[in-house]
């Protein structure tokens, strides 16, 4: 932990009121560059809600997303992204019917500078555009192993590569902070400890901070340096992962559900 | 959007009289009603399949032909003959349920809207090749045609009367819906489908049984339509389908009390505009558009309607 | 390296084939009976409006109802602006035409300018209707475009002043020849698969299988969306343009839902989001079409007398379309599409026969 390094993100106050129900209750947290942070609880915890809100998709009903010194909580998703913000999904959300590269590049459309009318009439300019982005969308699925499948239609992987191409994807936005969400769902052990240390190679590799929210506690002790704890939308822990282990709130919360 | 030529009779409306006033008014409410009779069928499939069923407005059609026929061919009293067309139209939606919408419940949005227009294109271009384009005229019920006075105003038969019928089978339906398990269930599978199944509720014909309320509804709109406007023809749904979809906007789609005041909003907006400026007459069906476009701009969730929110 | 010399060797195949195309024009015209050469025409008028429709239907997922009505605007505006001035008098004898669309006409050269300005008028109706719809999710666009037909019809009929009203505009010059129509179309197939090949496409595709996750990667929803449905109209728009310097006469009834119809059935038929798709079918649908025109006469087979039943054409189409979605979601070509490199390794596969 580098506690002395800049605050990337401070969540001050985020509260979501979904009709009557809280379902974030004034959460907060500040994250620096270079961590490695879990965000753990049990089933509707508000977990992914408070995801949605740094990378809006909702828009707080109250409190602040605070990215870089900017505040980000009413801004539009694609221009967070755009901040260096990026996600992945729970329930993948891939672009099916577009192959492994195209996905990828989908992430570079943010930062294009060319106009459409020099890609409709496809002027040497942007053809040459076209090239580089199609290589630096190469060279990085090389960097995450799936240079291999790079033509085949992103519905057709094996469930572990489109976990890692939905990572990869995030990655080619040239995100500050990364938003994993159970990136280890539905993995069995060996693909689960593959993952845990791609996880690392990445943040070493691409120099991002990363908040992950995870059930599989092998994968958050295991790679996390702090560990957040939700309940019903409210933090009820914060710590190293051997605190958190030890905590008896979190204990309770995790009744019958800990493993 | 586009400017008139002033016509020969502007000048005369700004002096609408009080009396003129409350006819229009009354004339704007009974034929709201029945854009909110419409609009029920369109809120109630898109609250549960996020469709826009298209082929409504085609039972809407429907339900006067059947109406016609009936009265014509077993000399029936009309308001037998408008329950019976009701029972033929709710076939009719759930054979188009169970034919055309169901196979692409899991499809993309567009295949199941495409689908949509296709058949409400396919009952038209049947209904033009089986009776033909020429309208024909609809023998309107004895009860329409009386003329009521009311404070000294003079009120026709359907002005009076297809509001009071909408109206009763409006609280029917808030009823079912309400009041009933099938109607529960109706709003639960509107809300969560698969929650729905899961809790053992056969959401296929909780469906149907959607589709059949909703065009029996319509055939009941379409008849009182033809009391209205005795002049019947296969394409004659189109635009008071449309019109009762923006009145579900409007009200906030997927929300049926909201339909109902959507309907209400939209053809008092119809009847009094043009009362108020005659010379924009050729415009009328322009404002229920920009009214339309003004709600999405301002407020596109309709007045009852929730922000919609995707699962993320 | 290599890439790069694909790409020159793609341009002069496409050079080649523009080459191609013309001594097809130029032998048309001279072989052909005009009866031929007016549905070629029509043919080409559907590739241009079909190709555009693809693009907000087919390649960007929003579902628009609006083909007929940008048509309209396009096809009126090109009528307003080259019908002669001695024309225009005889024409607009209820009320006069407006200013200043009265004292002025283009000359035959302007053709091209008149065109463009009918797609100009189109697209900018696409943004009025684009803004308010585009920035929700769900299907506003469709109910609001399905709508605008109909107001624009209503325009057409009650703005006498400008459309002549419900007896319509006739007597514009035919300019409309198969130089022109088979011309927009390669450039329209042209320039709609560069930019679908481009990134902005890619954007446009991301937001068709996921509106949620497109954004969350950057992709600004709204101005794509706008991008396409706004280039559909100005193709719709020029494609009307030419319809009705084709057939010289523009009227309210010219341009119905049906016209929208036709072009759904085509980019459905063809498989929604292929380009390749959209351009066969349209041509195949406008040849379908005449063939079907005669299915509809009354016929005489054998001893069978079978009456005409007008009409019927529709009743087919629309049940073919239904047929379509519930069987055979993919079309004809599904999302393929042609490309050179393909061709080439089909005709070497051809001759060196191994493989």
């Amino acid at each position: 932990m580098n506690n002395a390094s800049n605050t990337l993100l401070s969540l001050q106050g985020l509260t979501m009121v979904f009709g009557g129900l809280v379902a974030v209750n004034d959460f907060n947290l500040d994250l620096h560059d270079g961590d490695l942070v879990g965000l753990i609880g049990p089933n509707g915890a508000g977990k992914t809600t408070v995801f949605n809100m740094i990378s809006g998709q909702y828009i707080p009903t109250k409190g602040k997303v605070i990215f870089d010194g900017q505040e980000v909580q009413r801004l539009m998703p694609n221009v967070i992204t755009g901040l260096g913000i990026a996600r992945t999904f729970q329930n993948i959300r891939l672009f099916g019917n577009l192959s492994v590269l195209d996905n990828i590049m989908v992430s570079f459309h943010g930062k294009l500078k060319a106009s459409f009318i020099a890609a409709m009439i496809g002027t040497p300019g942007y053809l040459s555009t076209e090239r580089d982005l199609r290589e630096e969308a190469y060279s990085l699925l090389e960097a995450v192993e799936l240079s291999d499948v790079a033509y085949e239609d992103a519905q057709s992987l094996p469930y572990g590569k489109q976990r890692r191409l939905e990572i990869a994807r995030a990655l080619a936005t040239h995100p500050k902070l990364l938003l994993l969400d159970e990136p280890a769902a539905g993995m069995n052990p060996y693909e689960t400890l593959h993952l845990m240390r791609f996880i690392q190679r990445i943040r070493k590799d691409f120099n991002v901070t990363i908040l992950l929210i995870e059930h599989d506690m092998k994968v958050v002790m295991g790679i996390c340096e702090r560990v957040l704890v939700m309940d019903f939308g409210i933090q009820i822990a914060d710590g190293t992962p051997d605190k958190i282990r030890n905590d008896p709130k979190v204990i309770e919360a995790y009744l019958g559900v800990d493993e | 959007m586009g400017r008139v030529k002033p016509g020969p009779s502007s000048d005369k409306g700004y002096n609408m009289t009080l009396v003129t006033f409350f006819q229009q008014l009354l004339n704007g409410v009974s034929l709201g009603s029945l854009y909110s009779l419409l609009a029920i069928g369109y809120t109630l499939v898109y609250g549960i399949l996020g469709l826009i069923n298209f082929a409504h407005s085609d039972v809407f059609m429907l339900g006067t032909y059947f109406t016609f026929f009936v009265i014509g061919i077993f000399v029936l009293p009309w308001w037998l003959s408008v329950v019976i067309a009701m029972g033929l139209c709710a076939l009719v939606g759930m054979t188009i349920e169970r034919v055309a919408y169901r196979p692409l419940r899991s499809a993309p949005r567009i295949s199941a809207l495409i689908t949509a227009v296709g058949v409400s294109f396919f009952i038209q271009n049947l209904g033009l090749v089986t009776v033909g384009a020429r309208p024909k005229g609809f023998p309107r019920p004895e009860l329409m045609e009386n003329v009521y006075s009311l404070f000294g105003i003079r009120i026709q038969g359907v002005v009076v009367w297809v509001p009071i019928i909408s109206g009763v089978i409006l609280l029917f339906l808030l009823y079912i819906i309400y009041r009933t398990k099938t109607g529960m269930a109706m709003r639960a599978v509107a809300k969560d489908m698969e929650a729905t199944r899961l809790m053992g509720v056969n959401v296929d014909r909780i469906i149907l049984y959607t589709f059949a309320l909703g065009s029996a509804i319509a055939a009941a709109g379409g008849a009182m339509w033809a009391a209205r406007y005795p002049q019947i023809n296969p394409l004659m749904g189109i635009f008071p389908g449309w019109k009762a979809f923006t009145a579900a906007v409007v009200g906030g789609i997927g929300n049926v009390v909201g339909a109902m005041i959507g309907g209400m909003i939209i053809g008092i907006a119809e009847i009094m505009i043009p009362a108020a400026f005659p010379g924009l007459t050729g415009y009328r069906d322009a404002f229920v558009f920009a009214i339309l476009i003004g709600f999405l701009l301002i407020k596109p969730s309709g007045i009852l309607g929730e922000a919609q929110k995707e699962k993320v | 390296m290599e890439r790069k010399n694909t790409t020159r060797r793609d341009m002069i195949l496409t050079g080649m084939l523009l080459v191609l195309l013309m001594i097809g024009v130029a032998l048309a015209n001279r072989y052909l009976s005009s009866y031929l050469v007016r549905v070629l025409n029509t043919a080409c008028i559907y590739v241009v409006a079909a190709v555009g429709y693809n693009l907000i239907n087919g390649i960007t997922g929003q579902f628009s109802l609006g083909p007929n009505g940008f048509m309209a605007i396009g096809g009126y505006t090109v009528a307003i602006l080259m019908l002669p001035l001695a024309e225009k008098e005889a024409v607009y004898f209820i009320y006069p035409l407006m200013w200043p669309f009265n004292s002025f006409s283009f000359p035959p050269s302007m053709f091209v300018v008149a065109l463009f300005a009918g797609g100009v008028m189109a697209a900018l109706a696409a943004l009025v209707i684009g803004i308010p719809t585009l920035r929700l999710r769900g299907d506003y666009l469709a109910i609001a475009t399905f709508g605008f037909g109909e107001i624009i019809f209503i325009i057409a009929n009650n703005w006498i002043s400008l459309t002549n009203g419900a007896l319509g505009i006739k007597g514009i010059p035919q300019y409309t020849n198969l130089w022109w129509t088979a011309g927009l179309a390669f450039a329209t197939v042209y320039f709609v698969k560069s930019l679908v090949n481009s990134s902005y496409g890619r954007a446009m595709k991301a937001i068709r299988e996921n509106e949620v996750a497109a954004a969350a990667m950057g992709v600004d929803l709204l101005r794509n969306k706008l991008l396409a449905f706004v280039l559909s109209g100005f193709l719709a728009g020029v494609a009307g343009g030419l319809f009705v310097t084709l057939i010289s006469t523009v009227s309210p009834t010219l341009f119905t839902f049906a016209m929208t119809f036709n072009l759904l059935i085509i980019i459905v038929l063809g498989g929604l989001g292929s380009i390749t798709g959209a351009t066969i079918t349209a041509v195949i649908f406008a040849f379908l079409q005449e063939i079907l025109r005669e299915v509809e006469a009354p016929m005489t087979i054998g001893p069978w007398h079978l009456p005409g039943i007008p009409g019927m054409r529709m009743v087919v189409f629309s049940a073919l379309l239904v047929a379509l979605m519930i069987f055979y979601r993919r079309g004809l070509f599904g999302r393929w599409e042609i490309s050179w490199q393909q061709v080439i390794s089909w005709l070497k596969r051809e001759r060196i026969q191994h493989e």
